[in-house]
């Protein structure tokens, strides 16, 4: 027989060939998948909105960050102590010259500062020679009257809380005295929309009244809080601003990182007393195989060492199937050799009729069972630095929005059967414990090393099985962490 | 008005209005077919009803690109359930190639010869076949594609499909020759 004909009588007789099949079962199939496709969907949607609801809180954190880090170098390593420097400076008013020379050194020394625009009618008035102590806050350092400077070489700097907050287009006035009582100079500006947010500094001020800025507090060291920090005026702008604040802070920290974890999983079974039998051969016929995890998680540092950590994480839970099965059958077939008899000549007798035949059918499965989740992860943690090095301790829950199983499994006859049906694809909740240590190779990348535990909280084995399974993953893996 | 006796013709525009009785009447009368096309390319008959359930769900997604100016509607069906079946099997390879199911019978007769080879038994000789070689044939023997539409479908090179049929033939061929001959299936298989 050619080739040819060959696949004329395959193509002849399968192409149009129908396989009976149950179609009631099949649509009832059909709206479940449909209805669960829409139900994913719904949760893909939720997913990616918060996703990009933290993308977006993070970018506008970050951003804020960014602006609020002065040019100053001594400012840049956002890390250290912020401090509030009250600076003292003598300058000789004898002239108009060197009011000038005060008010050009105020705008431009520090490009940080609220112009003062000196008053050179008053500064004309005043009888020369004069020799006045400016006390000068570099960064932020005006409000309404808020800088009065007294007559004494350790001059003082009040601000009144009661004229707090200050809002753009107030004028803002410096008056400055000579040591000797001799006379005064005001110096006033109008504070513009692009400075710093004065009201929010000085709103630190404002449960204290009158406080005085002296030049004793050089050295005071005064943290935000990072709301505080957001509280900016409406429409201010703080692009090419050092923002006043040679207070600095510790700010909060954004990192983003992506891991992967090598996992091994333990499986925990579970059945009642009808069911052991059954039990024990499920056990039997699957075994280990290593699986893994992997995500990209958003970590949010504060400034105290404690971080909150979201993102998405994917699990891949692995097993072997294995299971051996003997089917022996006996039928009665005709034409068997019932019979062989050899008489005294030699002459042999075959005797032929109805016989049992006996049939082993042996068949053997070998499948890779997995177990694939999608969740999103919460966790919480402490972390500690020391120079390059930093260790984390975080534990928090998972969330898996997604659960899919491929492979198989017995059923309850101890029937190897495809288990998708086994599982339920509903929403679990798990534990996460994890321990990280992390090496800073670049200002901003850090390599980590982290150990995992997760466990599940609930099932998640659908009605139909009679037996209860969870599982946990323990792992250990490595990532990197960039911090924004 | 009962749903048997809709035209083809009311069924496709009822199932691109998205009308749940003409989507059941199309499962109906398709299932069958469908379901000859799913087993052939899985081997495994409860994966071939899940691809079968899979395959509706696109027909119906996709019945508004069907114009029956470039086929019929059962061979528009068919091409989807080779795609969704082909789709299934590439995304779970490992599984389905790791899967073996091995058959060992004594003295179990079967009374046939290829000339009244039924299409269940074909089948059957056609599922032992390996995989790689089972899906090329499928495409190429059944189906009718060329070589070049099967190396983009399958994502391999055109000799590979060449040399895959090839074998593919010689092995279904010796197992035929073995059916013929009254073999057992243990020596088929």
């Amino acid at each position: 027989m050619g080739q040819d004909s060959l696949d004329n009588i395959i193509r002849n007789t399968l192409s149009n060939h129908q396989v009976p099949v149950d179609t009631d079962m099949i649509w009832t199939g059909i709206l479940q998948k449909q209805r669960s496709k829409r139900k994913y969907f719904l949760l893909y949607t939720l997913v990616v909105f918060l996703l990009m609801a933290a993308c977006a809180l993070t970018y506008k954190l970050f951003k804020t960050e960014f602006n609020n880090k002065t040019v100053h170098s001594p400012q840049e390593d956002s890390r250290k102590p912020l401090e509030y420097n009250l600076t003292t400076k003598t300058t000789d008013f004898s002239t108009d010259k060197n009011l000038d020379n005060v008010a050009s050194s105020v705008t431009t020394d520090n490009a940080n500062e609220i112009s003062i625009v000196p008053d050179n009618t008053n500064a004309t008035d005043n009888p020369s020679p004069l020799n006045a102590n400016i006390n000068k806050l570099e960064g932020i350092s005006l409000s309404k009257d808020v800088i009065r400077n007294s007559n004494s070489e350790h001059a003082s700097n009040k601000i009144s809380s009661d004229k707090l907050p200050l809002t753009p287009g107030d004028r803002l006035k410096s008056t400055m005295t000579s040591p000797q009582g001799i006379g005064t100079t005001e110096q006033s500006g109008v504070l513009e929309s692009n400075m710093f947010p004065v009201g929010d500094i000085a709103n630190n001020y404002a449960h204290d009244r009158n406080t005085s800025i002296t030049n004793t507090l050089a050295s005071r060291q005064i943290y935000m809080p990072i709301t505080d920090r957001l509280k900016l005026f409406p429409g201010m702008k703080l692009s090419n601003t050092n923002d006043c604040p040679r207070f600095n802070k510790k700010p909060a920290r954004v990192f983003v990182e992506a891991y992967s974890l090598l996992d091994y999983s333990m499986q925990k079974l579970g059945s009642d007393i009808e069911t052991e039998n059954y039990l024990s051969e499920r056990k039997a016929s699957q075994s280990y195989r290593p699986g893994y995890r992997a995500g990209v998680q958003f970590k949010y540092l504060f400034n105290n060492g404690l971080f909150v950590k979201s993102g998405l994480e994917y699990s891949e839970a692995r097993e072997k199937f294995r299971y051996r099965k003997e089917t022996v059958t006996t039928e009665i077939l005709p034409n068997q050799v019932i019979n062989i008899h050899i008489d005294m000549n030699g002459d042999t007798t075959i005797t032929l009729g109805n016989a049992p035949v006996t049939t082993i059918e042996t068949r053997n499965w070998r499948v890779k069972n997995s177990y694939k989740t999608l969740g999103i992860p919460l966790s919480l943690g402490y972390q500690i630095e020391n120079r390059r090095w930093f260790y984390a301790l975080e534990a928090g829950v998972v969330y898996n929005f997604m659960f899919d199983f491929n492979g198989m499994l017995l059923d309850e006859t101890l029937e190897p059967v495809d288990g998708e049906n086994y599982f339920s694809n509903n929403s679990h909740w798990n534990y996460n414990l994890a321990v990280t240590a992390g090496y800073r190779i670049k200002p901003n990348l850090s390599f980590i090393i982290r150990a995992g535990y997760r466990n599940m909280f609930s099932n998640i084995n659908s009605d139909i099985n009679l037996i209860s399974q969870r599982f946990a993953l323990v792992g250990t893996g490595i990532g990197l962490e960039y911090e924004f | 008005m009962s749903n048997n006796h809709l035209t083809t013709e009311q069924i496709i525009v009822g199932c691109r209005q998205g009308n749940a009785h003409c989507q059941k009447e199309l499962v109906n009368r398709y299932s069958g077919l469908l379901f000859a096309v799913c087993i052939r390319y899985t081997g495994n008959e409860q994966k071939a009803k899940d691809i079968l359930q899979d395959t509706f769900i696109r027909i119906f997604r996709s019945f508004k690109t069907f114009n029956p100016d470039k086929g019929s509607l059962p061979s528009w069906m068919k091409k989807i359930a080779v795609n969704t079946a082909l789709k299934d099997l590439g995304k779970k390879n490992i599984q389905s190639s790791s899967l073996s199911i091995e058959i060992h019978e004594k003295a179990r007769i079967e009374a046939s010869a290829l000339d009244n080879l039924m299409a269940e038994d074909l089948l059957k000789v056609i599922q032992t076949l390996p995989e790689g070689y089972r899906q090329v044939f499928n495409l190429s023997v059944i189906e009718g594609y060329n070589h070049k539409e099967i190396s983009k479908m399958l994502g391999i090179e055109e000799v590979s499909s060449r040399s895959n049929l090839s074998r593919a033939k010689q092995l279904l061929r010796k197992k035929l020759e073995a059916f013929k001959k009254n073999e057992s299936w243990a020596r088929i298989v």
